[in-house]
C-alpha cells in the first residue's frame, strides 16, 4: 500500500509539472483565459509621461513596514511613489527629487535590491538601494549619501544582472556615429561606462533583458533613407559580456532580427515565459498609418529561435497568431502604449494608456500626454498568475491577497479590501479607536441606520461574531494588510 | 498786397511741399508690408524690443493681452521669400534659434531639416506643450521666411514624443 502512494504521489508530480509547464501565458493574454486589472496612477504634474516598474519576486528589501516585492514603483515631477497594496490605486511618496524630473524610466534590479532611476535630460542618472526608500520620510535622493549620480545621457536602460546596468544613450558612450547602448558598472561609483552596441541607426528604442540573459533593443526612430523605426533585434548573453570585457559590437553587424516593425519600440520586456512585449507608438515613423492604441507581443519561440541562430523562424511573422498579438486597452484606441512592464511576483503585463481623450475618441492629435493626464496601467494576467488565497483574483491584482475576497469590496477605497482592513480610521494601525468603532456597529445589519460596510468585513450585511473574528486576527497589526 | 502775395505763395509751396512729402512716405511703406509686419510680429512674439524697428514697436501696444500674442493667422500673414532682406538662410536659422531659445521654455531647438524643427521643452511647462509648439511654428515662418507647413517635433528623453505639422495637426506618439 505505501508503495502504491509513493507511486501515487510520484504520477501527481509528474502530472502538476506537465501542466505548469504547459501553461501558455501567450496565449491567454487578453482571452478568457487571462483577466484584466486596471490601476489609476499619480496624475502627471510635470514633464509628459509617468516612469513605472515593479519589484521582482525576488525582492527581499523592505520599505517601511511593506514587504517591497510585487509592488509598482512609479517617478514623476519630484516625487517616487510606491503602491500601498497589490492591485491598488493609491501610491505612497517614498522619495523625491530637487530637480523636476521628466522620467525616462525607473528600473528595479533583478534582485529588487537597486534602482536606476533616469531624471530626465539633461540630468544626471540616479542609483540608490531600495533600502532608501522611506514612505515616513520620503528622503531626497540628489546628494544623498547613498545616491550615486552618473553623468551619462539615456533613454531607456535594463538591468543585465544586479551589477551592470545597460543604458541606450544616444551618443554615449560613444564614439560611434549613431546612438549606442553602453553598459555601467553600479558597483563602482566612478564608472563612466562601456560601449557594447554601437552605430544604432537613428534613435535607439527601448532595452530589455530576457530570462537567459540575452539582450533586445533596436531602433526607436529612423524614417529614412528608409524606415526602420521599430526594428528590433536580439544578442545572445555571451556576446554581450563578451562586448563588455572587449570590444564594442557594431548594430548593423551583430545580433538577429525579431522583427523589422513595431510600433517605435520605445518600451520592451519580457514576461515569465520570456514572451517580448513590445510599446510605444509610430505616429511619425514614417510611411504608413500612424500605429496607435495598442502594445505588441511576440511569442518566446521567436527569441529562442534568434538566440539559438537557428537560421528561422524569426523574426516574428505578424500574420501568425501563434507568433504575434496586439493588447489594446484604449477603449478608444486613438492612444499610443507607450509604455509596456511587467512583474514576476504576481505575474502580469502592464501596458500604460492615456484615457484623455482631448474632444472625444478618434479625433488624432487631441489625446495628448502632458501634465493633467492621468494614465491608466492595464494588467493582464495569464492564468497561471498565482492566486494564493484562491478567491479567483490574481495576487497581484488582489487588495488582500491573503484573504479571500471575491468580491473585492473596499468601503473607504483606501486600497485595502474590506476583509483585510480593520483599520476604520486609517490612522495605520489596528489599535482601540478602531475598536471603539466596532463595538458602536456591532449587530447592525444593512439596512439599518448607522450600518459600515467597512466593519463588515465578509460582506455577508450583518456585523457580528465572523467579523469579529476577523477584526481579532488584525487586533495591534499596522500597515499594510492582506 | 505785394506782403500778401508772398504768403499765399508761400503757404501754396508748403502746402505742396508736405504733399509731396507724405505721399512718398506712403509709397515707401506700400513697397514693403511684409517686411514691417513680421518684424511686429517677432517683437510681440519675443516681447522685446530689440530685435524690430522702433515703428514696428510703436504699432503694437505694450498692454496687449499676453493670450494675444500668441496667436498666428498661418497662410495669411506669411512673408513672402523675396521681400525679405537678403540675409543668409543659417544666420536666420541662428537668429530663429537663439530667439526661441530665449523667449520660450525650451532646453533645445534644432532645425533637423528646412521646414521641420525638433525642440525639448522644459517638464514644468509641459501642459502648455500645444501651444509652445505653435509659438515655435509661428516663430519659425516669422523669422526664416520659410513658405511652406513647418513642422515641430517634440523630442521627450531620447526619441520623439509628439509631432504637430502647421496649420494641420497629426497625431501625437
Amino acid at each position: 500500500m505505501k508503495q502504491f502512494f509513493a507511486r501515487l504521489l510520484v504520477v501527481c508530480v509528474i502530472l502538476l509539472t506537465v501542466s505548469l509547464a504547459s501553461a501558455d501565458d501567450f496565449a491567454d493574454y487578453n482571452e478568457p483565459a487571462g483577466q484584466q486589472h486596471d490601476i489609476t496612477l499619480p496624475t502627471i504634474t510635470a514633464g509628459w509621461s509617468v516612469a513605472i516598474d515593479s519589484f521582482p519576486a525576488a525582492t527581499t528589501t523592505t520599505i517601511g513596514n511593506y514587504e517591497a516585492k510585487g509592488r509598482v514603483i512609479a517617478a514623476n515631477d519630484h516625487t517616487i511613489y510606491m503602491q500601498n497594496t497589490y492591485g491598488s490605486s493609491t501610491f505612497i511618496p517614498v522619495a523625491t527629487t530637487s530637480v523636476t524630473m521628466d522620467p525616462s524610466f525607473v528600473k528595479v534590479s533583478p534582485d529588487g535590491s537597486k534602482i536606476a532611476l533616469g531624471v530626465g535630460y539633461g540630468k544626471d542618472l540616479l542609483v540608490f538601494p531600495t533600502s532608501v526608500l522611506n514612505p515616513s520620510s520620503p528622503p531626497v535622493l540628489n546628494g544623498h549619501a547613498s545616491v550615486t549620480e552618473y553623468s551619462v545621457n539615456y533613454n531607456d536602460a535594463a538591468w543585465l544582472d544586479n551589477q551592470y546596468l545597460l543604458v541606450n544613450g544616444g551618443s554615449w558612450p560613444g564614439p560611434g556615429t549613431g546612438s549606442d547602448l553602453g553598459a555601467l558598472d553600479t558597483n563602482d561609483p566612478s564608472d563612466t561606462g562601456v560601449p557594447v552596441i554601437e552605430n544604432v541607426p537613428g534613435s535607439s528604442g527601448g532595452v530589455a533583458v530576457d530570462n537567459n540573459g540575452n539582450v533586445i533593443s533596436g531602433v526607436g526612430y529612423a524614417p529614412s533613407p528608409i524606415n526602420r523605426t521599430g526594428e528590433i533585434k536580439l544578442w545572445t548573453n555571451s556576446d554581450i559580456l563578451a562586448a563588455i570585457g572587449g570590444s564594442a559590437l557594431d548594430y548593423e553587424l551583430s545580433g538577429n532580427l525579431i522583427a523589422d516593425n513595431i510600433l517605435s519600440a520605445a518600451t520592451l520586456g519580457v514576461d515569465a515565459e520570456n514572451n517580448l512585449h513590445v510599446g510605444g507608438g509610430d505616429a511619425f515613423g514614417g510611411g504608413g498609418a500612424s500605429e496607435l492604441g495598442y502594445a505588441a507581443i511576440v511569442d518566446a519561440s521567436v527569441l529562442q529561435n534568434a538566440a539559438d541562430n537557428t537560421g528561422s523562424g524569426y523574426p516574428v511573422n505578424e500574420g501568425d497568431v501563434n507568433e504575434y498579438k496586439t493588447l489594446e486597452p484604449d477603449p478608444c484606441g486613438d492612444d499610443s502604449a507607450t509604455t509596456v512592464a511587467y512583474g514576476n511576483w504576481g505575474k502580469g503585463l502592464a501596458v500604460m494608456w492615456n484615457p484623455d481623450e482631448g474632444s472625444g475618441c478618434g479625433s488624432p492629435g487631441t489625446d495628448y500626454w502632458m501634465a493633467g493626464v492621468t494614465p491608466v496601467l492595464s494588467v493582464f494576467y495569464p492564468g497561471s498568475a498565482p492566486d494564493t488565497d484562491t478567491d479567483g483574483i490574481p495576487d497581484g491584482a488582489d487588495n488582500a491577497y491573503l484573504t479571500m475576497n471575491a468580491g473585492q469590496i473596499d468601503s473607504d477605497g483606501d486600497g485595502y479590501g474590506n476583509s483585510a482592513d480593520a483599520d476604520y480610521n486609517n490612522d495605520g494601525v489596528v489599535d482601540f479607536t478602531d475598536l471603539s468603532v466596532f463595538s458602536v456597529k456591532w449587530g447592525l445589519s444593512l439596512g439599518s441606520p448607522g450600518y459600515d460596510p467597512q466593519v463588515d468585513s465578509n460582506g455577508d450585511d450583518t456585523i457580528n461574531f465572523n467579523d469579529l473574528s476577523s477584526f481579532s486576527v488584525k487586533w495591534g497589526t499596522t500597515e499594510p494588510w492582506y | 498786397m505785394r506782403k500778401l502775395l508772398v504768403v499765399v505763395v508761400i503757404a501754396i509751396a508748403g502746402v505742396a511741399a508736405m504733399y509731396l512729402l507724405l505721399h512718398e512716405k506712403q509709397e515707401a511703406k506700400q513697397s514693403s508690408p511684409a517686411v514691417e509686419e513680421s518684424s511686429a510680429r517677432i517683437v510681440v512674439a519675443a516681447g522685446q524690443s530689440a530685435h524690430s524697428p522702433p515703428a514696428a514697436t510703436d504699432s503694437q501696444p505694450e498692454t496687449e493681452p499676453p493670450d494675444k500674442e500668441l496667436v498666428y493667422e498661418y497662410g495669411n500673414d506669411r512673408p513672402k521669400e523675396q521681400e525679405q532682406p537678403a540675409i543668409a538662410s543659417a544666420d536666420k536659422d541662428e537668429v530663429f534659434k537663439a530667439i526661441v531659445m530665449a523667449e520660450l521654455p525650451l532646453l533645445s531647438a534644432d532645425i533637423h531639416e528646412k521646414g521641420e524643427v525638433w525642440i525639448r521643452i522644459k517638464p514644468e511647462e509641459s501642459a502648455k506643450t500645444k501651444q509652445i509648439m505653435k509659438e515655435v511654428a509661428g516663430s519659425y515662418t516669422e523669422i526664416t521666411a520659410h513658405t511652406e507647413p513647418v513642422r515641430v517635433m517634440l523630442w521627450v528623453g531620447g526619441r520623439p514624443h509628439a509631432a504637430m505639422t502647421f496649420p494641420e495637426e497629426i497625431p501625437k506618439n
